[in-house]
This record gives C-alpha cells, structure tokens and sequence, in this order.
C-alpha cells in the first residue's frame, strides 16, 4: 500500500464521521419541536388549580356571580401564576364573564378550553370555559 | 493500488450518504405520522361535550315540570311512550342540542348528534351528506338502552 493509497482511505473514514455528526445534528434539530417545553404549566394542573378554586367544576352547575367571588379569592400555585378566563354559552363566541390579566410577554401561556354547566336564569345550560395560564 | 483505495473510500462515502438519505426520510415519516395522542384528545373531547350536553337542562318555556329534567332525563320519559316523536318534543330536543353542536363545529368541521328511540333514528346538526372521511364517535345508552345517542365528529 503506497502513501497515496492510505491517504485516500483515511480521508474516506473521514469524510463517513462528517456525515454521521451532520446527520445527528440534523435529527436533534429536528426533533426539538417533538419536545415539549417544560416552562408552562400542564393541562391538568391548570383544571386541578382551577377546581380547587372554585372557578370551575366538570359536573356541578356554576353560577356566574359565584364564579366572580371565586375569582377574587383565587390562590396562584407554584405552576400556574396567573390565568385569564372566559365564560361563555356553548355555541355563542360573547362572553359573559372575563376575569384576569393578561400574560406577561415572555411567560409561557397554555390555553385550553372545557365544556361546563352554566346556571343561567336558574337553568343548567351547556358552556364552555376558556382558560389561558402562566407559570 | 491508491486508485483501487480511493474508490473504495469512494464506495463507503457513498454507502454514508444513502444511509443519511434513509434516515431523512424516515424521520420526515415518523414525524409526519400523526399521533395518538391528538385521536385520544378528540375522544376526551367527544366525552366531555356528551356529558355535559346530556346533564343540561331541558329549554322549555312557560315553568313545564319538564324544564327541570336534564336532557338524558327527558329522553328516558320520552321512550316511555309509544310511537315516534311529535314536533314539539323534536323542537325542545334540537334546542337543547343546538350550542354545543354549533361549538364542535367551530373546532372541528363537522358535528352531529343521532337520536334512535324505540328503534328510529332522529339527526340533529350538520347537513351530513357527502364526504365526511374519519368519524368519531361517543355513543351513549339510556334508560336501559331504550335511548341510545351518539355525538359524532368527521372531518
């Protein structure tokens, strides 16, 4: 085997571990997106929160007036900071409650939305729960 | 034997590629593939709104002792009489339903709830003829199956 001989294959072997580092490389890339992001807080976590605070319930009816007295003495956990919320009927886009600020810029916001009984005019009606939450 | 070296080097390079080539495509597949997780979010969905719907309250006017039955309530004492369905109870039932399949099909394309008592079938909601391609469904029986109703989701 001559110098140039053992050069070439050399060079090969190379050439083959470029590929491989560019080729993992590009997976990592790719799979960033795959990930999630661990700054936010959980969907569960935000219900549970939410729950426990009197300003949502999956079964039991809710009343707007007890939703806003809730808010007021709503509890931030350590996962969930601030909320903002939007009650409304089921089908109709006007809100009928908001409560809440609005996120801080460079926070993490999850919104999630959640069918709710609403007592309107002493009537169980289908509505939903809008929700956004920040760590 | 240097060239006979190159080439071979050549070869392998080559082999590099093609096996980078693979890889690309496979990972655009992987991540191309929807997963479970969004067919098992639709289903949680399809469950709450159900539940939700069945629980609400009967919109009948004038202070009907009827008004105070869910809506699964109401469909149980309607099955207990013979027959099919007379317009008003059909009216009372399509209000009752009407919200929550307006909001399914804001998010989703296209939403319906089917009806079967004493062996009909009622729809209420979208227009579901035509290409309406994967369907999802929560089916719910009532009253020992004398009511059987099913919210659906396509599209």
């Amino acid at each position: 085997m001559d110098q140039k001989g053992v050069g070439g294959f050399l060079e090969s072997i190379l050439a083959v571990m470029v590929v491989i580092t560019a080729s993992s490389v590009f997976l990592v890339v790719l799979s960033v997106d795959a990930v999630p992001e661990n700054g936010g807080p959980e969907e569960d976590e935000i219900l549970a929160v939410l729950e426990r605070n009197g300003l949502f319930a999956p079964v039991e009816a809710m009343e707007l007036d007890r939703l806003r007295a809730a808010y007021v003495s709503f509890e931030p956990s350590e996962t969930v900071s601030g909320i903002h919320l939007v009650y409304r009927l089921a089908g109709n886009q006007t809100p009928l409650l908001e409560l809440g600020g609005f996120p801080p810029a460079e926070a993490d916001v999850l919104s999630i939305q959640r069918p709710f009984l609403l007592l309107v005019e002493g009537r169980a009606t289908p509505a939903v729960m809008e929700v956004s939450a920040w760590a | 034997m240097g060239l006979r070296k190159d080439r071979r080097g050549m070869a392998v390079l080559l082999d590099a590629f093609l096996f980078l080539l693979a890889m690309s495509l496979l990972t655009v597949m992987v991540l191309d593939v929807p997963t479970s997780g969004v067919e098992d979010d639709r289903g949680e969905v399809l469950r709450s709104y159900h539940s939700v719907m069945l629980a609400g309250e009967m919109p009948i006017e004038g202070g009907s002792a009827l008004s105070a039955l869910s809506l699964a309530e109401y469909l149980v004492a309607l099955s207990m009489s013979e027959g099919p369905l007379a317009d008003g109870p059909i009216a009372s039932i399509d209000r009752a339903v009407a919200g929550t399949l307006l909001e399914l099909t804001a998010i989703y394309e296209r939403a319906w709830w089917e009806l079967e008592v004493d062996g009909r079938t009622y729809v209420f909601g979208a227009d579901v003829q035509g290409e309406v391609g994967d369907v999802h469904a929560d089916r719910r029986e009532l009253g020992d199956g004398k009511v059987i109703c099913t919210l659906l989701l396509g599209g």
